[in-house]
Parts: structure tokens; C-alpha cells; sequence
């Protein structure tokens, strides 16, 4: 398990792609507060930049951790290294978590940088670093749960299908999750009875990811959240995890050539 | 092999199931490691690495990216990675399906040389090839065919071989 787990680290780390989202974060620190009018308002330059740093982040998670999660997962297959495993007695729940351990460590180290990132270049001046410090490492702990739950279902996929279509399905679930499920919320309250009913079914089941985009929350400084909806939110994010686990883990199983 | 390994399910019967180590010559490694650093990742413990660097000098692999290595030479890193990792992993039985294809005359011999000069009565090597590939002459023959093993003598042609499997139920009759 450590042997297939260091194997793929290190040819991630080889292949050197990480370097576009490591100058991506650190050109949106640098020049995230060009995005805003900040010559008629100086106080929007830690704002825009909080906010060029985290949706910076995203997008290089949705894209590139999903790709590269995509990418080792139809390795898998395409290179034999599946018989190879199997054969030596490695089950398939501990190969599945050392193929899936590697994109949730990307997340985390990409999350974790843009929050560093946030701390120091996008604090507003009259906000206290602690509670700055504490709502940036809530922001990243959610984005990597919720993003774990997409390579999981990435992964999973490339048990059957090639890298490019299993990342273009974690792809349309990262847009469901963020954007879609707004739109579903919308149609709930929508005077067509039988949609409204569809759409209550599709928002109850739906994986709401948007609530790990904490992107809002720093841009407008809204503090930290609560400890309550803090423990809500990780119950919540933790259990789809699980599921999505269960699932993936089931998708994942050995398939003889 | 394939069986043996647990990646097929037996024709009939039942198999217990024991880790053997199945080495296909379709195995690809990434494509950007070095043969060292594959070495380095299958044996997290450094404890093979030491013999892991031996295989790859005797073998002369050079260390360059997998993919940039010729045929051969990836044939011969698969089989140093196969040694290396069922070491590390204590598996005693490895399966090597055709581990000559594309290797060089000198590249065999090492291998059969460490191969019959480390007899070790834990580790076994089951090892298929093309009888033509055959590179040393063989200290015993055994026929297994239609459920039944039986044994010829050493000095036994392949032609004759092969004429005894094709009319082997006639041998059992």
C-alpha cells in the first residue's frame, strides 16, 4: 500500500504539472487586487485578493487535482499495474485509499497554501488575525472534504471509463454541487407543483458542495463560522464522504482483463 | 499463472489462495521514474535496495526514465522490480510470464545464473517460456497435462516432448 502509494506521489511530483497551480496562486496574490477598482476603493485590495486566491484555488482543484486523480486512476488499468497489485495479495479497498490518498494530499496542499496565501496577503486591516487565520483553515478544511468526495467518484470511475470521461463526470458533479443545486433550489419554490417536488427530491439528495466555498464568507469578511453549522457542516461533508467512499469502493472493485 | 495468482478463476475446481506474484511483460511502470527510484518506491524499508542496485548493474539497465528505455531493457527492470517486491512483500512464489522476450543473451544468462546459483528451497519460480528460449539444459522434466504429471528424462527433444503432450490420453489410456 505504501509502495503504490509513493510510486504515483513521486511520479505526480515528477511530472511536474504542479507548477501551474503553485504560479497560479501566487500570481493571484500578487496581482488578484488588479481585478477590482481598488484606485476608487483601496479598502477592496484584500478583498479582491482573498477572493482571486480562493477561486484560484478552485478552479486548480476542480481542474487540475481532478485530472491528475483521473489520470492515475485509468493508469491503473491501461498499465496492468491492477493484476500486478492483485496478485500480490494487495486488497482492493487499500489500493483503492493509496491511489486516493494522493489527489486528497494535492487538495490539502493547495487549500492549505491558498488559505497561508489569504492569511497573510488578504487580512483587511481592522480584522483580527486569529479569527482571519481560523475562517481561512475552516474554508480550506472544507474544500478539501468536499473535493474528496469527487476524486473518490473520479477514481471509481476509471475502473471503467478513460481519464477523460470519468474527469468530465467529477467535472459536471463539481458544477452540480456548486452552482446547479442553486439553480434546483430556485425551481423548489417554483409555482409548477410537480417540479417543485422533483427538484425538493434532487436539492434533499443533492451533494451540496457549495457550502465548502468559503469564498463569499472571505471576501466580505464575515467572520469564522460558528461552532454549531461548523459541526453541521463537517457531519454533513464527512457523511457524503462516506458514501461516496462506499460507492467508489464498489466501483473499484478488481475486474479480470 | 493467471490462476495461480487469483487474477482468473480456475476452469474447475477449487484453488487456495496464496500470494503469488504474476509478472506480465504488458506491465507498465511511470513512465518518468528511473528504475533506482522505482526500486526505491516498491521497497519502502531500503532493505532490498542494496540488491535491487545489484540486479539493475548486472543486468546493465540504464538509469534513465522508464519510458525512455529500450524494450529490453524494460523487460529486464520488470523482472529486478518483481524480485524487489516480492521480497519486500514476502512472497515466496513469483510467476514470471515469458521473462526472456527481448532479452539479450547476456542478460539471460545472469538471470538463470542467479537464478540456479540462489536456490532457496522458500522462494519458487515458475517461469514460462517458449521452448526454443529454453537457456540451459533442463536437470529434470515434468509433464503436466489433462490432470495427469508424469516425468521424462532430461535428455528428452522438445519435438518428442511435445508428441507426448498431443497423445497424452492416449498415454493415459
Amino acid at each position: 500500500m505504501r509502495a503504490i502509494f509513493l510510486i504515483h506521489l513521486k511520479q505526480v511530483i515528477r511530472d511536474k504539472d504542479w507548477v501551474y497551480p503553485v504560479f497560479l496562486l501566487l500570481l493571484c496574490a500578487l496581482l488578484g487586487q488588479y481585478l477590482a477598482p481598488t484606485d476608487d476603493d483601496p479598502t477592496l485590495v484584500f478583498a479582491t485578493r482573498t477572493q482571486a486566491i480562493w477561486l484560484g484555488a478552485w478552479a486548480c482543484s476542480i481542474f487540475w487535482v481532478s485530472f491528475v486523480a483521473a489520470r492515475l486512476g485509468s493508469m491503473q488499468r491501461q498499465s496492468h499495474l491492477r493484476g500486478f497489485w492483485k496478485s500480490l495479495g494487495v486488497r482492493d479497498r487499500d489500493y483503492f485509499f493509496a491511489v486516493f490518498a494522493i489527489p486528497n494530499l494535492l487538495n490539502a496542499g493547495l487549500f492549505l497554501s491558498a488559505a497561508f496565501l489569504s492569511i497573510f496577503t488578504g487580512k483587511q486591516l481592522d480584522t483580527p488575525l486569529g479569527d482571519w487565520a481560523l475562517v481561512n483553515l475552516q474554508a480550506a478544511f472544507f474544500a478539501v472534504l468536499a473535493q474528496a468526495v469527487i476524486s473518490a467518484v473520479i477514481l471509481a470511475l476509471t475502473n471503467y471509463l478513460d481519464a477523460s470521461p470519468s474527469f468530465a463526470c467529477g467535472f459536471l458533479l463539481n458544477l452540480y454541487g456548486m452552482y446547479g443545486i442553486e439553480i434546483v433550489d430556485l425551481a423548489r419554490s417554483g409555482s409548477n407543483r410537480s417540479a417543485a417536488v422533483v427538484s425538493d427530491l434532487l436539492w434533499t439528495l443533492g451533494p451540496h458542495l457549495h457550502f465548502a466555498d468559503f469564498t463569499s464568507r472571505l471576501t466580505f469578511s464575515w467572520g469564522a463560522l460558528p461552532l454549531t453549522p461548523f459541526l453541521n457542516v463537517s457531519v454533513y461533508f464527512c457523511g457524503i464522504l462516506l458514501l461516496g467512499s462506499i460507492l467508489a469502493l464498489r466501483l473499484w472493485k478488481y475486474r479480470p482483463e | 499463472m493467471k490462476t495461480l495468482a487469483g487474477l482468473i478463476p480456475p476452469l474447475a475446481g477449487k484453488l487456495d489462495r496464496i500470494p503469488v506474484l504474476y509478472l506480465s511483460d504488458d506491465v507498465d511502470f511511470p513512465a518518468r521514474l528511473t528504475p533506482r527510484e522505482i526500486v526505491q518506491c516498491l521497497d519502502p524499508g531500503a532493505h532490498f535496495r542494496a540488491l535491487g542496485t545489484e540486479l539493475l548493474a548486472g543486468l546493465e539497465v540504464e538509469n534513465k526514465r522508464y519510458s525512455l528505455l529500450s524494450k529490453g531493457n524494460r523487460q529486464k527492470a520488470r523482472v529486478v522490480f518483481a524480485e524487489i517486491i516480492s521480497r519486500a512483500r514476502k512472497i515466496y512464489f513469483l510467476g514470471l510470464d515469458e521473462p526472456f522476450a527481448g532479452l539479450d543473451f547476456q542478460a539471460r544468462d545472469y538471470l538463470v545464473s542467479r537464478w540456479l546459483g540462489n536456490v532457496n528451497r522458500e522462494r519458487h519460480l515458475l517461469v514460462s517460456m517458449h521452448p526454443s528460449e529454453i537457456p540451459v539444459a533442463p536437470s529434470q522434466i515434468l509433464l503436466v497435462s489433462d490432470g495427469k504429471i508424469w516425468t521424462v528424462p532430461p535428455t528428452t527433444s522438445w519435438s518428442e516432448i511435445r508428441t507426448l503432450l498431443q497423445t497424452s490420453e492416449l498415454i493415459s489410456v
